[in-house]
């Protein structure tokens, strides 16, 4: 026994089970299986065991009344459920807070610059307020007579 | 079949994401349709990773539950097939940590269904001895069929350690199976 042939031997089998080996492959293969004793035998017991194992799969069908069971476990998981997990709903949604979000930050902008006109940088700007934001401004007061 | 066509892989695909798009919108009955053409394979599925028939309906059943919850998070209503039984496989394999401890009983095991009620508890017993990954991974390719490819979408590993795994798994059920055979 050639250790070395018999492990490469063994290792061209697992790649015999993903598919066709090549020509040449396949003649190393032969010969080994056919000088090599040993390998012949770890062949029939790795094809006997794997048989047995095949022999073995499960033939079941679905009991009576399987489907009713699920049907009652399934129950309220209809429209409702489904479309509430819905991804576009729930982009939707994201979307809507986004806005919402990004409303109010104008909003807070307009309003600070307003707040702040008449001093430091928003005085040298000129920040013009949008009517939709104007603050009353204070009548100025008749100088003392 | 719809239109008369045969039900090829691409038109399973078109029949399925018909179905799912009916179900996306809350319709009932498209959900007992895709319950009706998934059942009996979620079911074997299971009971070949559990070894327990009514565990098996269970799973099945919080498999299509999860999966219709979840409908949202399905990209190609073609995929629904696939979909579902990757919940399935997880769900079982969720399972199966939590049995590590308790004693695995064939209570279940019945000559009715086919072979002799030796070899199941032989292989089922052989199989326990593995560790989760190792068997889940040799069910799905020795019993399921399935390609190197679709155990590595069910499991969600890269297919270097399906390869890996199936190697060790293969090799090592040889060797328990030797061993058990030789005592008889
Ligand atoms: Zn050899």
């Amino acid at each position: 026994m050639n250790r070395k042939a018999c492990d490469d031997f063994r290792k061209l089998h697992e790649r015999q089970e993903e598919g066709p080996l090549r020509r040449r492959d396949q003649q190393r293969y032969d010969e080994h299986l056919n000088e090599c004793g040993e390998c012949a035998e770890w062949l029939e017991s790795r094809h006997n065991s794997l048989f047995c194992l095949r022999l073995v799969k499960s033939e079941v069908e679905p009991s009576e009344g399987f489907s009713e069971r699920l049907q009652t476990k399934m129950q309220g998981l209809g429209k409702q459920r489904l479309a509430y997990w819905s991804p576009a709903i729930v982009g939707a949604a994201v979307t809507a807070l986004f806005l919402l979000m990004l409303l109010q930050v104008a909003t807070g902008t307009a309003a600070n610059a307003v707040k702040n006109q008449g001093y430091g940088e928003a005085r040298r700007l000129k920040v013009v307020p949008s009517p939709l934001f104007e603050t009353p401004t204070p009548t100025p007061t008749d100088p003392m007579p | 079949m719809m239109n008369g066509v045969a039900n090829t892989g691409r038109d399973h695909g078109i029949i399925e994401s018909y179905f799912v798009a009916r179900v996306r919108s809350g319709n009932e009955a498209a959900m007992s349709t895709l319950i009706d053409r998934h059942r009996g394979r979620l079911i074997r599925t299971a009971h070949n990773l559990l070894h327990d028939r009514f565990e098996a309906e269970d799973v099945a059943q919080e498999s299509f539950l999860k999966a219709f919850r979840e409908i949202g998070k399905l990209r190609d209503d073609r995929a629904f097939s696939g979909f579902i039984y990757r919940i399935c496989v997880r769900l079982c394999m969720d399972r199966l940590r939590l049995k590590r401890a308790e004693v695995i009983e064939f209570d279940t095991v019945h000559e009715s269904e086919g072979q002799s009620i030796e070899t199941k508890v032989l292989v089922f017993k052989l199989l326990d001895l593995l560790s989760e990954e190792l068997r889940t991974t040799l069910i799905l390719r020795e019993m399921e069929q399935l390609s190197y490819d679709e155990i590595s979408a069910a499991m969600d590993v890269p297919v270097g350690t399906v390869r890996s795994r199936l190697h060790a798994a293969r090799e090592k059920f040889r060797r328990l199976w030797i061993e058990a055979t030789k005592e008889d």
